[in-house]
């Protein structure tokens, strides 16, 4: 205790100003703390991330992509808001955000916003009514992820018939990560169109047989596009990640062959789209050559009458559990005049090429091996067969199933018909996914994806029934509020009393 | 520190006696329950990929009882005992100005606090429903708690700060809900200042209140959010008392 | 209360000089006076005269413009939190916690004001049955009548047992039954602690007040004990006679006596005339008048000096043109 000297008086007009200033000075000080703890907060800083399965927190390769990028890179994230996978797309993208100051973050709604969304799909060539995918920019280079590719199912509850499918992984760090590195690296890797046997052509704009969609749909995911033809010396070159045989019409010389049997034995990746109709029902010499690889391409044309629309074309749901079709389970594919691929060891086939069908035909399908001028099947007993007839094979070979690929193994997809990726039909059902996965299944390498394997989802369903609904209804609504009233006009009265 | 908790009790036991906020708690049960009907409603066989909490914070429901409730808690707390003079019955008993405000400041905060009890209500009936793969984590719930409490914090804050400065109730609730509303549409200019990179565009991401909430329900703790509501409490409540104290001086 | 160097000698409460000033507007002007131990002092006045400022100041919750305030030595601005300790205050009107039982409450102040424990629940007892609350002790305050809440107001300025009482306006609005019963809680007070009361009205503070101090418009018009004051403003106080006398004779004689400025006449029973005899100056008539009716054989059987009331000294003293009158 300090007694004042006794002259002071207790107040005084000096006195208060003094306090005045002092207090002044304490809230000005105090404002100059909270602004200079939040700037320091704003610049250093950390995440914790409270979720069982981390889903948003980054793994060490994002981050050394992120930590190289160089250049601003625009995400438009053009989703529905209430798209079941919004929250983790947005969610992930933003911690990619935070994490690299140059990536802008944007999000589109494009049923709220409708305008900006044209725009964005005028710019980035988006067929109509594409929506739910995201778009990486930088300078002149674009990405585009769409909602189909991020999932993987566990299609288990299907098949055993107990319950719907759920969707058991999430590959949007993979995916994310993928597009930055590569919308960074200028150049990169490159897909061939095989020419010279009437494929079809990737900058055709032809409705029917036009290729340039799926070439667009290959320089979204960073490839470069460039026909390549193997007569004389020319060879595959070695940038070539991926080798597209689409609809070849005439015969391959057996040099051709051997330079695509050289690309696939040291690692190479090849869609094999082989249509009979179109080769005007001969063979092309590509069919043995793919029995070599377990493949059997059969001279046949397959129908399945119950599932068409105008006779030739064939409405396809019976996809098999494979990373190209799972995501596609309660989707369909859309072709015409297919042959029937099977996977079948041959004579020459070694024992670590795995053949898996990719999708079939109802169990309604038949085989023909001629039609008529007119289009209409002709069967011919014992050649032909009845029953889900497969269509599309996917072979791996090397490495262990399931366990991603390694750098020197091959993929193969072979499909028994083109014009399903022409520009007409692509955007047709789910080809368009269909393709886009097929695509990623083929170009999987571990650096490639970054090695980033698939977070588990956690989905979850709700499940009430009208009456529980009434009954969730009445207690949230009714019964709890109800109950808080009651103790306060109970706690009123008792206190009253 | 012994005034303190006799005053913290003192405003709990006014908490605990008043019927006014039972009302209150009863309203945010309501509107908590509005959102979660409707929530049910939308998702209702369908499958979702995040926790119900996450979705939840979307919900205009949310917002509002995270936006009224604290001007309701708190106009109270300085501007009713100024009115009926009480104000000055307290102030004269041996109990510094510090004091009472943060005592006033903790009453009010537990109060909010209980007033978001109905969404622990809301998710236990749900999970009660469904039991199997049930929606609910409880770690983002957590930070889903602890991201309210901050928020709270400075509109609780906030409220106290209006309250003391006067002594109509109404005034005070008014005030505090007018510069709450604020402090939350700054958020909104998020979109407009997009992905800018001056400091206004900087400042704008560091208050939005939204962004703060996105991460705090996405079971995401970010030391920014933490650290700009704390000081942000803190410097109101420092405000407040300097307000209370100013009839010393003034 | 423990014995302390800083108040040895120092009067309860000290006040020198003290000014306070609402914007332009002046509450308290220039305010002196000292309150030694165990007095009891009315502070008297009309509304607004200041006097609930002053109180305000001594029990820190307002800060005057200007001037010194002691508490038992200690200054009301620099150590007001010892200040605090010292004083009980009861505010204007009263203001208590409607939601709270009287018991509740009296715990609450108790603990507030630093008590501990046992010593609450003693105090809290003591001070019930001392304001005569024990049975209303489990009632909520907002049921409780007014004069039942002005007691409660009393006792919690007394729980924690304070050298210094403030009370202001304690008996505003009560009845006369009520008015008793406060008046005697405060006069059993006074013997052990140090009282200021502020009032309009002034039976009150004549009942209970050793002193008092009369405000009008924040100045402090005079200051002495009740009846001094009195004796003070009664010189030269109209006197009162009644003898038997021929009303002719008397008529001249008052016309005629130098020190009788007025005077009023009137018959009463018995023969006997009433007199108001007015005085020239501040002369007491008294012994003239006795002598001149021994001198002139009238008959007296009343002579007595017209007391003035407080009242009427207050009446006088606020009236605004009583200084020019005087």
């Amino acid at each position: 205790m300090n007694p004042p000297a006794p002259d002071e008086p207790s107040f005084s007009p000096a006195r208060r100003l003094r306090i005045a200033g002092q207090v002044l000075l304490a809230v000005g000080a105090l404002s100059a703390i909270v602004v200079m703890v939040n700037y320091l907060a704003a610049r250093h800083y950390r995440r914790l991330h409270w979720t069982v399965d981390t889903r948003f927190e980054l793994s060490r390769v994002t981050r050394e992509v992120l930590a190289r990028q160089s250049n601003e890179v625009a995400v438009t994230v053009l989703f529905d808001r209430d798209h079941v996978l919004f929250p983790s797309v947005y969610g992930l993208l933003t911690e990619y955000a935070y994490a690299c100051p140059r990536l802008k973050l944007e999000h589109v709604d494009y049923r709220r916003d409708p305008g900006r969304a044209e725009l964005l799909a005028q710019r980035h060539q988006l067929p109509s009514g594409e929506a739910d995918l995201v778009i990486f920019t930088s300078g002149p280079r674009t990405r585009i992820v769409r909602a189909a590719e991020l999932s993987e199912y566990d299609l288990g509850p299907l098949w055993s018939g107990e319950g719907a499918v759920r969707r058991s992984g999430f590959k949007g760090e993979a995916l994310f990560t993928a597009a930055l590195a590569a919308v960074q690296q200028p150049g990169g890797q490159s897909a061939a169109f095989l020419r010279g046997h009437g494929e079809h052509d990737p900058e055709n704009d032809d409705k029917l047989t036009g290729y340039s969609r799926l070439a667009g749909l290959l320089r979204q995911k960073g490839l470069t596009v460039q026909p390549l033809e193997l007569v004389g010396t020319n060879d595959v070159p070695p940038d070539c990640a991926l080798l597209i045989v689409a609809g070849p019409r005439s015969p391959w010389m057996p040099a051709e062959l051997d330079k695509l049997q050289r690309y696939l034995q040291r690692g190479g990746r090849l869609l094999a789209l082989l249509s009979f109709y179109r080769a005007g029902h001969t063979r092309t010499g590509l069919e043995d050559f793919l029995l070599s690889w377990g493949v059997q391409v059969s001279d046949t044309f397959v129908f399945d009458p119950a599932h068409t629309i105008r006779g030739n074309d064939l409405i396809l749901s019976n996809l098999a559990a494979h990373p190209i079709t799972s995501p596609l389970f309660d989707r369909r594919l859309h072709l015409i005049l297919a042959r029937a691929v099977a996977p079948r060891a041959g004579p020459g086939t070694p024992p670590e090429v795995r053949a898996q069908v990719l999708f079939s035909t109802s169990v309604q399908g038949y085989t023909a091996s001629e039609i008529t001028p007119a289009g209409l099947p002709r069967v011919v007993p014992g050649r032909d067969v009845r029953g889900a007839v497969p269509l599309a094979v996917a072979v791996e070979r090397g490495g262990i199933a399931g366990l991603g690929a390694d750098l020197a193994a091959a993929r193969l997809v072979v499909v028994g018909e083109s014009l399903f990726l022409g520009n007409e039909l692509i955007v047709s059902a789910a080809n368009l996914d269909f393709a886009s996965l097929a695509v990623n299944w083929l170009l999987d390498r571990p650096h490639d994806l970054a090695g980033l394997a698939a977070r588990p989802l956690h989905e979850y369903r709700l499940t009430l029934t009208p009456a529980q609904m009434t009954r969730v209804r009445w207690l949230l609504l009714g019964a709890l509020p109800g109950m808080i009233l009651a103790a306060g006009g109970l706690v009123w009265w008792w206190r009253r009393a | 520190m012994r005034p303190y908790f006799i005053l913290v009790r003192r405003e709990l036991g006014w908490y605990a006696g008043a019927l006014s906020s039972y009302v209150t708690v009863a309203a945010a049960q309501f509107l908590l329950g509005l959102g979660f009907i409707s929530l049910l409603e939308a998702f209702n066989g369908e499958a979702l990929n995040a926790p119900l909490t996450e979705v939840f914070y979307d919900t205009m429901y949310f917002w509002l009882v995270l936006l009224l409730a604290p001007p309701v808690i708190t106009m109270r707390l300085f501007a009713q005992e100024r009115a009926t003079g009480t104000f000055e019955t307290l102030m004269t008993a041996p109990v510094g100005d510090a004091a009472v405000v943060l005592a006033k400041f903790t009453a009010a905060l537990v109060f909010y606090l209980v007033t978001w009890a109905p969404l622990l209500l809301c998710l236990g009936v749900v999970r009660q429903y469904i039991p199997e793969h049930h929606p609910l984590e409880w770690r983002p719930v957590a930070s889903t708690l602890l991201g309210i409490a901050l928020l709270g914090g400075v509109y609780v804050a906030l409220g106290c700060l209006a309250s003391a400065l006067t002594r109509s109730q109404i005034l005070a609730a008014v005030l505090a809900l007018a510069l709450g509303v604020t402090l939350f549409l700054v958020s909104f200019l998020r979109a407009s200042v997009g992905a800018g990179t001056d400091w206004s565009a900087a400042v704008v991401r560091h208050v939005s209140l939204l962004s703060h909430m996105e991460d705090f329900v996405r079971g995401v703790v970010d030391t920014r959010p933490l650290v700009f509501h704390l000081s942000l409490t803190a410097w109101l409540v420092f405000l407040t008392v300097k307000v209370v104290e100013s009839r010393r001086w003034k | 209360m423990s014995a302390d160097p800083a108040q040895n000698g120092a009067p309860m409460i000290e006040v020198r000089a003290l000014t306070k000033r609402y914007g332009r507007q002046v509450a308290v002007q220039e305010v002196s006076f000292t309150v030694g131990p165990g007095e009891v002092v009315g502070l008297l006045g009309p509304n607004g005269a200041g006097k609930s400022t002053i109180l305000r100041i001594l029990a820190c919750y307002l800060t005057a413009s200007s001037g010194t305030v002691r508490v038992a030595g200690r200054d009301v601005f620099l150590e007001a939190d010892a200040v605090r300790r010292l004083i009980g205050y009861m505010p204007e009107n009263n203001p208590l916690y409607p939601d709270l039982r009287v018991r509740e409450y009296l715990r609450f102040r108790a603990r507030l004001k630093g008590l501990r424990g046992a010593a609450v629940r003693a105090r809290v007892n003591a001070v019930l049955e001392q304001c005569g609350l024990t049975e209303v002790a489990g009632k909520i305050i907002g049921t409780l009548s007014k004069g039942y809440r002005q007691r409660v107001g009393l006792a919690d300025a007394l729980v924690h047992e304070p050298r210094l009482i403030l009370l202001d306006e304690p008996t505003i609005g009560l009845d006369p039954h009520q008015l008793r019963a406060v008046r005697d809680m405060i006069r059993s007070l006074a013997r052990e602690r140090t009282i200021l009361i502020s009032s309009h009205i002034l039976p009150e503070i004549e009942a209970t007040c050793g002193r008092v101090l009369i405000m009008f418009a924040g100045r402090i018009l005079a200051a002495d004990t009740a009846a001094n004051l009195r004796q003070r403003l009664s010189a030269g106080g109209e006197v009162v006679l009644e003898v038997a006398a021929p009303p002719a004779e008397l008529q001249t004689c008052w016309e005629t006596h130098p020190d009788v400025a007025r005077f009023e006449c009137a018959p009463a029973d018995d023969g006997y005339v009433r007199c108001v005899l007015t005085p020239r100056g501040e002369t007491d008539l008294r012994p003239g008048l006795f002598a001149l009716a021994v001198e002139r054989g009238w008959r007296l059987r009343e002579l007595t000096r017209r007391q003035q009331t407080l009242e009427e000294i207050f009446l006088r003293l606020t009236r605004p043109d009583a200084e020019a009158e005087e």
